[in-house]
């Protein structure tokens, strides 16, 4: 149970990805919705535009349906939903049935949500599952390699969020602190493996137009290794030997 | 535990069936089918009120099933060496030669600890006499154990009470026999269940069951063979000796270079490996030979044979035709006989002769007269009904098997408990769940 395959990594670090996604989407989203109410739908648009769902915004019922629940386009909080699970059932072995039974139970949150008088309280529940999951994770026998790829994934996730909805950049403060606290628990060679996701999502908030700083700090959790003649990582010391 | 209506009794496990099912979903007891090309998961459907079997009824169900399966295992030892019980004439020899279970590429191999079939899955019934009868021997990779395993766990969440008051053996232990029957032949390395992947339909199993033994689940692009050792590699490209593999995969997938050259999801050279002795299967390939249709015939013989025994539990009355004399019987009575075809699995290949118009039997009777080797002919056995629920959630009575798993290591023993399967449809005789049927759990209260 303890040896971790190339597979699983991609599958733990896009669990980490897929259920903030859906976490931080919706805890968005919630929000806008309740002051949408008092005024027009065109307020969607920041969502529309932010995950590039393209979705219809003048319709407040179908930007509902197109960002909610439409399981074909892909950047639907239901096909992020969909990935999370998918990726999920790989890793009963590795997370155990007791955390998995949370992503089972944020699905059937977010499909209940789909009546609308269920609406609110069952989108918060989707998001209660998924804090419970994570601390399921935290709290239970899972190695801290499993736990660290998972939350590695999931804090990415979050600095990709954030700088879509173009949060201020002292909300990134607490996301980058931990990044680089679960990528210190993973060995070099692991670190090394993660490096170019963490340095791309680096390049993204300097599109996004973020200040030097943060860039660095988030290039500074996983610089680019120094591979060997073998494609083997080498350490500090090594590297400046030779 | 005696009562004279069952939903007395357990009621409230009838009450709190949606919390059950509930819980199932939680935590994602499902199997997987292909309907038209798609694959679709769905719930086991579950009936919340167990079969009780007395303990001393299964002591003797026990004692027979131990019985059968060392017999078994003594066959495939036999059959893949000196294969002494068709030299004295016991089995005929094309019965072992046209088998599709049997595998020439595994003669003369001995797995380590010298078992072949390590996880037994024997369906049997009861007859409304009481007389238990084994309609077949599942020897190469019998699912179904994770059902009950899982589901009295929930059902003691869910109704505690009821196992306050009835001291009913505790069932979870099937993974402690699992490992041990795994870690008696495992050569050096590490445990992993293989499974074909994502979309085979028994993946919930494959997943919970490594899970439960501490096994990691091997995909099979994750192992690899080289010097005639099978390894586990990890995600820096370490790799990890592997000493026992419990496969999901069938023998004909399971290494393309021995067996199915176009076999996607096997691992080369697996059965080199396999072969030099470095790595354990669980089960033996080659076991099909043993749970063939037509070689059940004979299991009753190999008791004879191997252990000097009687046999304890009975087969259903069974005939072949390729015998003059059980096809002049066959011929005689088809109308009352179910038959089987021995290439078919999973329900499939049974046909009811009572149920056929007289063009359906003349085609049968021809069938069975230009082919006689394909096909076994039973008495069809009126066998007892178990107490359940209709999915509106009344009382009714449905017709339901029993899949005892037997495991053999350094020793064979019986899970005390097993897969209840029954059918959904009332009269209905087939009970296997790729054709609608449910599940119950097996309680055998303590002595």
């Amino acid at each position: 149970m303890g040896i971790i395959t190339l597979n699983k990594v991609d599958a733990l670090w896009w669990l980490g990805r897929y259920t903030e996604r859906v976490f931080t989407t919706l805890r968005t989203f919630l929000p806008f919705y309740d002051t949408c109410l008092d005024h027009d739908a065109e307020r969607f648009r920041v969502f529309s535009d932010a995950l590039d769902l393209n979705a219809d915004v003048s319709d407040l019922a179908s930007f509902l349906e197109d960002f909610l629940y439409d399981k074909h386009n892909a950047n639907s909080v239901c096909a992020a939903m969909n990935a999370a699970f998918d990726n999920a059932i790989l890793l009963r072995p590795e997370v155990g049935t007791r955390t998995l039974g949370y992503i089972e139970l944020a699905i059937n949150h977010l499909r209940d949500s789909r009546e609308a008088a269920e609406r609110i309280s069952a989108l918060r529940s989707a998001c209660d599952a998924l804090l419970a999951f994570w601390g399921s994770l935290e709290d239970g026998g899972s190695s801290s390699e499993v736990k660290a790829f998972v939350m590695a994934g999931k804090y990415v996730e979050r600095l990709d969020l954030y700088s879509r909805f173009k949060r201020p950049e002292a909300d990134f403060h607490a996301p980058v602190v931990r990044l680089a606290f679960n990528m210190q628990i993973l060995p070099e060679r692991a670190r090394a493996l993660l490096s170019p996701a963490i340095a791309g999502a680096a390049d993204v908030l300097k599109l996004r137009g973020y200040s030097g700083e943060l860039v660095e700090r988030v290039h500074a959790i996983a610089p680019v290794p120094c591979l060997d003649e073998d494609g083997n990582v080498m350490s500090a010391t090594t590297a400046v030997d030779a | 535990m005696q009562s004279t209506n069952p939903y007395d009794d357990l009621r409230v496990l009838v009450d709190r069936r949606e919390g059950i099912n509930r819980e199932l979903a939680r935590n994602g007891v499902r199997f997987g089918i292909y309907k038209h090309g798609e694959f679709i998961e769905q719930l086991f459907p579950y009936d919340p009120i167990p079969r009780v079997i007395p303990a001393e009824e299964f002591e003797f169900l026990e004692r027979g099933l131990i019985q059968r399966v060392d017999a078994l295992n003594a066959f495939l030892r036999d059959i893949y060496s000196e294969k002494q019980i068709v030299r004295d004439g016991v089995i005929p020899e094309d019965f072992i030669y046209s088998s599709s279970g049997y595998l020439p590429q595994v003669n003369e191999i001995v797995p380590p600890g010298g078992v072949f079939a390590h996880i037994a899955g024997e369906d049997l019934v009861q007859a409304q006499d009481g007389t238990w009868y084994v309609l077949e021997d599942n020897l190469r990779i019998p699912s179904g154990a994770s059902y009950p395993l899982i589901v009295r766990d929930i059902e003691r969440q869910v109704s505690p009470e009821i196992f306050r008051d009835h001291a009913v053996l505790d069932n979870r232990a099937y993974p402690e026999l699992l490992r041990e029957a795994m870690e008696f032949v495992s050569c050096e390395g590490i445990s992993v269940v293989l499974t074909p992947g994502r979309y085979n339909a028994a993946f919930f199993e494959h997943s919970y069951l490594a899970e439960k033994i501490g096994a990691s689940l091997a995909f099979p692009d994750d192992l690899v063979v080289e010097n005639e050792r099978l390894y586990f590699t990890d995600y820096l490209g370490d790799k990890h000796q592997v000493g026992v593999v419990y496969r999901r995969i069938s023998d004909e997938y399971l290494d393309p270079f021995y067996f199915n050259p176009d076999s996607l999801i096997g691992v080369p050279n697996l059965l080199s490996a396999y072969r030099a002795g470095n790595v354990a299967l669980v089960n033996a390939p080659g076991n099909g030979v043993a749970d063939d249709k037509g070689i059940y015939y004979f299991v009753p013989a190999m008791i004879h044979y191997y252990l000097n025994e009687q046999p304890i539990l009975q087969n259903a009355p069974t005939y072949l035709p390729m015998y003059p004399d059980d096809m002049a019987t066959v011929m005689d009575k088809l109308e009352t006989l179910v038959v089987k075809d021995v290439a078919e699995a999973g329900g499939y290949g049974v046909v009811f002769a009572n149920k056929l118009d007289a063009e359906e039997l003349a085609s049968l009777r021809k069938a069975i007269q230009d082919e006689p080797r394909r096909f076994i002919a039973q008495e069809v056995i009126d066998f007892r009904s178990l107490p359940a629920v209709d999915e509106q959630g009344k009382p009714c009575r449905r017709m339901a098997d029993l899949r005892a798993f037997v495991l053999s290591g350094k020793e064979t023993r019986v899970w005390r408990s097993g897969l209840t399967r029954f059918s959904r449809v009332e009269g209905s005789m087939i009970v296997n769940s790729s054709q609608g049927g449910g599940f119950k759990d097996t309680w055998i209260p303590q002595r």
